[in-house]
């Protein structure tokens, strides 16, 4: 990760520059009249302890969030690949995103059986949602 | 007019939270200290218009040059008399009369002789073309990049913050505060246990320092926003614009 990429504000999901020190989107919208101030979702409700961590590799419209070192965070880890911490840069959302392993690459049956689990992963998740990376044909959304 | 022979608390300072439309009415009546109150106003925002310039131009002593001939030209109390009533904003004001400016200097080059040798705002270069070159924003239009670092130039207001806090001699408070203005993305992690342990205060006494010191910041960013626009009413709107143009950006915005 490259120290000059921007972090993504885990208030309101915009990003921000780097050198920033406070999210400067929060700060102004903080000096709206009460009347048209807007409602804060917090990001950090639905994904806490996040703090400081920046988006790096995209996938299309999904990033990966890192930590402070540069490492991907990830949840979990399965026979069929590992599930990491993502956001949806065009909704503004935190998402999970599976990364189906090498050796599960290349059968029909285990890209099925991949999706159907990340399908059923989506179902109780605490995320907004749930989606499937494997390497080569990028995401598939859960129905 | 020279801006270093003004301070901003000196006799314009009843010009500080004056809107920028009654400002320039002033000026254009010569009323004392007006035209530096502008010329005030013109030195915060200063560098969205350098940067502005410098996309046209490959070189940043032309630049530089262009940008002190713009605020130049436009102090000037001739130029001023040509400028009706205006309305709206700051910001809009001074993007269109620069794109006026720089297209009537397009073909002729006059800067130089508009006073283009003559240092009129003092202008770290160095400290702007750092921060230009670190702005890759390609898939943005001029305007938008000019509203995003307008945006960023308001939030020097912190630096006003800090000045009142270090005038009543409580600047270390002001530190162990300030992370509290966002301390979701703020790297600086004190909990509220910390700060009272460090002022020897309450909890409750962190509390209501940090929801001050929220308020006050809120309150000096919305009253600079309040100067650049024409009418009260306008603020919030105004404020909505330079967000989105802050999004806009995704983050790619040079220091």
């Amino acid at each position: 990760v490259k120290s000059d990429d921007p972090c993504t504000c885990l208030v309101c999901g915009a990003q921000f520059p780097p050198f920033e020190e406070f999210c400067p989107i929060c700060i102004l919208r903080e000096a709206l009249d009460e009347r048209v101030k807007p409602a804060r979702t917090f990001l950090k409700d639905v994904a806490p302890n996040r703090r400081g961590r920046r988006l790096s590799r995209r996938f299309e419209h999904y990033e990966l969030i890192t930590d402070q070192d540069g490492k991907p965070v990830e949840l979990g880890r399965g026979a069929m690949g590992v599930t990491y911490e993502g956001f949806d840069v065009d909704l503004r959302c935190p998402v999970t995103l599976k990364v189906i392993s090498e050796q599960c690459l290349g059968g029909e049956s285990a890209r099925l059986r991949f999706l159907r689990e990340a399908r059923t992963g989506g179902e109780d998740s605490a995320f907004q949602c749930r989606l499937g990376i494997a390497p080569g044909e990028n995401r598939e959304a859960p129905d | 007019v020279n801006l270093e022979q003004h301070t901003p608390l000196g006799d314009d300072s009843r010009f500080h939270t004056t809107r920028w439309s009654a400002v320039l009415l002033s000026a254009q009546s010569q009323a004392p200290g007006s035209q530096a109150a502008l010329a005030d106003l013109c030195r915060i925002y200063w560098y969205p218009i350098y940067a502005f310039i410098r996309q046209r131009e490959s070189s940043p002593e032309d630049a530089q040059d262009l940008t002190q001939g713009f605020f130049l030209h436009l102090l000037e109390h001739k130029a001023l008399r040509q400028v009706s009533p205006v309305k709206g904003k700051f910001r809009s004001f001074l993007l269109a009369s620069l794109q006026n400016y720089l297209s009537d200097q397009a073909d002729s080059r006059r800067c130089l002789k508009r006073g283009g040798n003559t240092e009129f705002l003092r202008l770290d270069m160095q400290s702007a073309e750092d921060r230009y070159r670190l702005a890759p924003l390609d898939i943005l239009t001029a305007d938008k990049i000019f509203d995003a670092r307008w945006a960023v130039t308001l939030l020097d207001a912190m630096r006003r913050l800090r000045e009142e806090y270090a005038a009543q001699e409580k600047t270390s408070m002001f530190e162990r505060l300030k992370p509290f203005i966002d301390p979701i993305n703020s790297q600086a992690a004190f909990s509220y246990d910390d700060v009272a342990n460090t002022l020897r205060v309450s909890l409750g006494s962190v509390r209501k320092l940090i929801f001050r010191l929220r308020k006050r910041y809120a309150s000096i960013l919305r009253k600079e926003v309040a100067r650049t626009v024409s009418d009260p009413a306008e603020v919030d709107q105004e404020i909505q614009a330079l967000c989105e143009a802050l999004i806009a950006t995704e983050g790619r915005l040079g220091p």
